[in-house]
């Protein structure tokens, strides 16, 4: 673009109004959900192909102009991130974004950060997220919510628009990356995981604009450009320290990511403009700056949480898979638990969504391999898109779907350059019609990708609102949940510590301010407390050893299994394994014990003091 | 000739970032604060930013986006991280902040700033603006529509709230200091019978009238609660019990 030029939408207006009457659609569907109305799922999936397929298909196009394509991809991603919005337009209700909340009250009310987070620990040594939000909530005076979803808005745009010329510039065409975005988008945590007030929704946008910078660092016959090499290293230094105390994961996958294209370039990228081969002209220099602020940050600050969290996801990833391939547990029952099953049509669109991301994978390497492209960056998006498969493997195992989850979104990267790599020839050189057939067909597959990706990413019971289940994230949200948790906020004591299933224990340890607890006590999970039918020695030894000063119980629990296979947490006692609820004698129980008082109850929640045990 | 932009950008970056700080000195909420303020959150730190690193003509205009937006995000958060180590984050904390930086990263961008660069020309008919504008609409119909319908979600499930708490600082003797707590959310006007009891003896009870969203709280001296006899309160609803909190210990927190 020279300066001066006027620049053209094209047909993104019209596709825009299409997307939004998309979202109309969804909004609705989720409406005839909640009211339990027979269309409400019809709605739901047209209104994603409307948002999807047309924008995908002038994506395809060879006519669109590049400042349309990028309008296109911003209208995409900001279209799909209000679908994430209209699921829950008025508050938080996931796990992880109440814990986010938390720490943003945190920040917001005390004016520091680093704050110990009872319920994610994770939040109190990652204060990005937290920080800017509070800071947009203070300043601008308006609710952590509001804050929360012009934070995450923001950097879904970044998102977009920065893997947009991130796959050009790799590339070399508007049009291929268009289309790479297009795939990256069909990525299983795209539509809701990575939209929900995180830290990782926050970490991929800057982790992207990192790779951005990377790129424009380590770009070659750079003579005419060496002006901007100051600036860039001054984005890179800013970008890796923002990126480093945002998320862990993204951290780690960003840096291996360039650390594996440096040693690709170093090994095949030859000499760069200036006649010289300077190791720190190219990815190496953005490399060592992540690992210099990584390493200071996970070493002084972050280290045992990251390891914790971390090495717990992976090695429950890790062990759920030696359980499979050696016998010693069966494989996850895909598409069913806890009396949700997806329908017919869902399943065969889930795994019919792998199959083009696998073949393009699979021609994708055949491609660069025939053409002998050895270019040290297109190497290092092949090999993130090789563990495609790999983490396809970790979703037939009881505890492996959580990791391939978190690593969809940087596997995706690859598999959009690869896709964009082998559909950016197609119809290169055929007449007007054959192309349009070719573009109407790859459109199908993408729309089947996407959409069957949001069923593997996506819990059937989540996908829409409804009424109350049991242990189903935010389909187990509230009133009464919310009204126990105003009433906590009020009237105990803050940061009590109390025991709770997963939903209550997410909306008392935000909104209600108190402290829950889970893990262990000795060699006793905690949670038993709320499972043993009657009140025994242990429970009272949980009590006392854990300082609980409030046990609350829904009694719902026992009306169903939990949809995510447990109730309070994933190393529980049955969890994953149960296939009776909740005794009634267990949530009961506490009526007749002796020093604990029943202090606040709404019909179905009822708040216990046990601090009487706790002498 | 075309109209360049050598400074008049920077100028509106100096005049939103003082703005703002006129703003929070003269203690402007609302939705007008937010109008004033919500641009000095990151994204006019961000565009400082980017002017300084890289001044016109270095990166192309998509990119500069890019960097706006998370180099904004990035110092905002971490000038508060700085800050929070010395100062409190509160709101005239956090707008001295972000308008320093932008003022210091605005005298930067002038610094370095040599040439002229006209404004790119976006093309848009009046068709595309009224099928984007229609688009907005519908967006904007489509949140309403799921904010209703999230309140009413909420405001379909009809219960009542009840507490029993000891007071804090209760003297030591025989009687203890209690608060009771009805909250209506039953979506109508309710009447409720308040019966409290020591061990199954009558102590009191009241009737309450309650409006839809409408709370009643009373504080009283009750006799010390024991295991053997507790203190419990019961709610009745047209006459049938359907609500009872108890306290059975005397040193509850």
């Amino acid at each position: 673009m020279t300066p001066g030029e006027r620049l053209s939408l094209g047909a993104m207006p019209a596709l825009t109004l299409l997307a939004s009457i998309g979202l109309v659609l969804i909004a609705a569907g989720n409406d005839a959900a909640q009211r339990g109305d027979s269309k409400a799922q019809a709605l739901f999936w047209v209104g994603l192909v409307i948002i999807y397929a047309p924008i995908a298909f002038r994506l395809l196009s060879r006519s669109a102009g590049r400042e349309e394509r990028i309008a296109l991809v911003l209208a995409l991603g900001l279209s799909l991130f209000l679908v994430k919005v209209l699921r829950s337009p008025i508050d938080f209700v996931r796990f992880d974004e109440l814990g986010w909340w938390r720490a943003t009250s945190d920040v917001a009310s005390t004016g520091h950060a680093f704050l110990t987070n009872p319920f994610l620990v994770t939040t109190s040594v990652f204060p990005g997220l937290p920080t800017v939000t509070a800071g947009i909530s203070k300043l601008a005076d308006i609710s952590i919510f509001h804050a929360g979803l012009i934070v995450i808005g923001a950097a879904r745009l970044t998102l977009m628009l920065a893997l947009f010329l991130f796959l050009e510039r790799a590339l070399g065409s508007a049009r291929g990356a268009g289309i790479g975005v297009a795939v990256y988008v069909c990525n299983p945590s795209f539509l809701y995981f990575d939209a929900q007030f995180g830290y990782e929704s926050l970490a991929l946008g800057l982790g992207i604009a990192f790779l951005l910078a990377a790129q424009r660092w380590s770009a070659r016959n750079r003579l005419a450009r060496a002006r901007d090499l100051p600036g860039t290293l001054a984005a890179l230094l800013v970008l890796a320290c923002m990126l480093t105390l945002t998320h862990h994961m993204t951290t780690v996958a960003v840096f291996v990511f360039v650390a594996i294209w440096a040693a690709a370039d170093a090994l095949l990228g030859g000499e760069r403009g200036d006649g010289r081969a300077r190791w720190w002209r190219g990815p190496a220099l953005p490399a060592a700056l992540l690992l210099v602020t990584a390493a200071l940050w996970f070493g002084l600050v972050a280290g045992s949480v990251t390891v914790d969290e971390l090495g717990g996801v992976f090695s429950r990833g890790f062990n759920s898979v030696l359980d499979l391939v050696t016998g010693s547990s069966g494989s996850k029952q895909l598409f069913s638990g806890a009396g949700q099953s997806e329908n017919i049509a869902a399943r065969v669109l889930a795994v019919a969504s792998v199959v083009p991301l696998l073949a393009a994978t699979l021609l994708g390497f055949d491609k660069m391999w025939r053409r002998r492209d050895f270019n040290p960056l297109h190497l290092t998006l092949a090999a993130a898109a090789a563990l495609y498969p790999v983490s396809l493997g970790f979703r037939l195992t009881q505890a492996g779907s959580e990791t391939s989850q978190r690593a969809s979104e940087f596997v995706f990267v690859g598999v959009a350059f690869l896709a964009a790599l082998l559909i950016g020839d197609l119809g290169r050189h055929r007449p007007r019609l054959a192309t349009t057939t070719a573009s109407l067909a790859i459109t199908a597959i993408a729309v089947t990708t996407f959409l069957g990706g949001f069923i593997v990413g996506e819990l059937q019971a989540t996908r829409q609102p409804g009424p109350y289940l049991v242990g189903a994230e935010d389909r187990s949200v509230t009133a009464e949940g919310l009204a126990a948790a105003d009433f906590a906020s009020r009237h105990l004591e803050e940061d009590s510590r109390i025991l709770a299933d997963r939903t209550n224990a997410t909306l008392l340890g935000s909104y209600g301010g108190l402290d829950p607890i889970f893990g262990r006590y000795a060699s006793l999970s905690v949670p038993r407390v709320l499972f043993s039918p009657q009140f025994d020695e242990a429970d009272r030894r949980i009590v006392h050893g854990q300082s609980l000063a409030y046990v609350v119980v829904d009694r719902r629990l026992s009306s169903g299994l939990p949809v995510i296979g447990y109730y309070v947490e994933s190393d529980e006692p049955g969890a994953l394994t149960r296939r009776q609820p909740l005794a009634i004698d267990s949530v009961r129980k506490f009526e007749a014990v002796p020093g604990i008082s029943r202090i606040y109850t709404n019909g179905p929640i009822s708040i216990y003091d046990t601090s009487e045990l706790l002498k | 000739m075309q109209p360049g932009r050598r400074s008049t950008d920077l100028v509106a970056l100096l005049v939103l970032a003082l703005l703002g700080l006129v703003a929070v000195l003269a203690g402007i909420d609302g939705f007008v604060g937010a109008v004033l303020l919500l641009p000095l959150a990151f994204a006019i730190p961000g565009y400082a930013l980017a002017a300084a690193l890289f001044p016109p003509g270095q990166i192309p205009a998509s990119e500069r986006a890019v960097y706006v937006i998370a180099l904004g995000i990035a110092a905002a958060a971490l000038s508060g991280i700085l800050v929070q180590l010395v100062f409190s984050l509160d709101r005239m904390a956090w707008a001295l902040t972000l308008s320093g930086l932008t003022l210091a990263a605005g005298a930067v961008a002038a610094a370095r700033r040599r040439e002229d660069r006209p404004w790119a020309e976006v093309e848009l008919n009046p068709v595309a603006v009224v099928l984007l504008v229609m688009a907005l609409a519908m967006a904007a119909w489509a949140a309403a529509n799921a904010t209703n319908r999230a309140r009413d979600e909420l405001g379909d499930a009809h219960f009542t709230e009840l507490w029993l708490l000891p007071s804090a600082g209760s003297a030591p003797g025989a009687s203890k200091r209690v608060s009771i707590g009805v909250s209506n959310h039953e979506g109508r006007t309710t009447s409720y019978q308040v019966n409290l009891t020591l061990g199954g003896v009558p102590l009191r009870n009241w009737t309450v009238r309650l409006g839809e969203g409408q709370a009643w709280t009373t504080s009283l001296q009750a006799p010390r609660p024991t295991d053997s006899r507790p203190l419990r309160v019961t709610l009745l609803r047209d006459g049938r019990v359907f609500r009872n909190a108890f306290l059975r210990s005397d040193s509850i927190s």
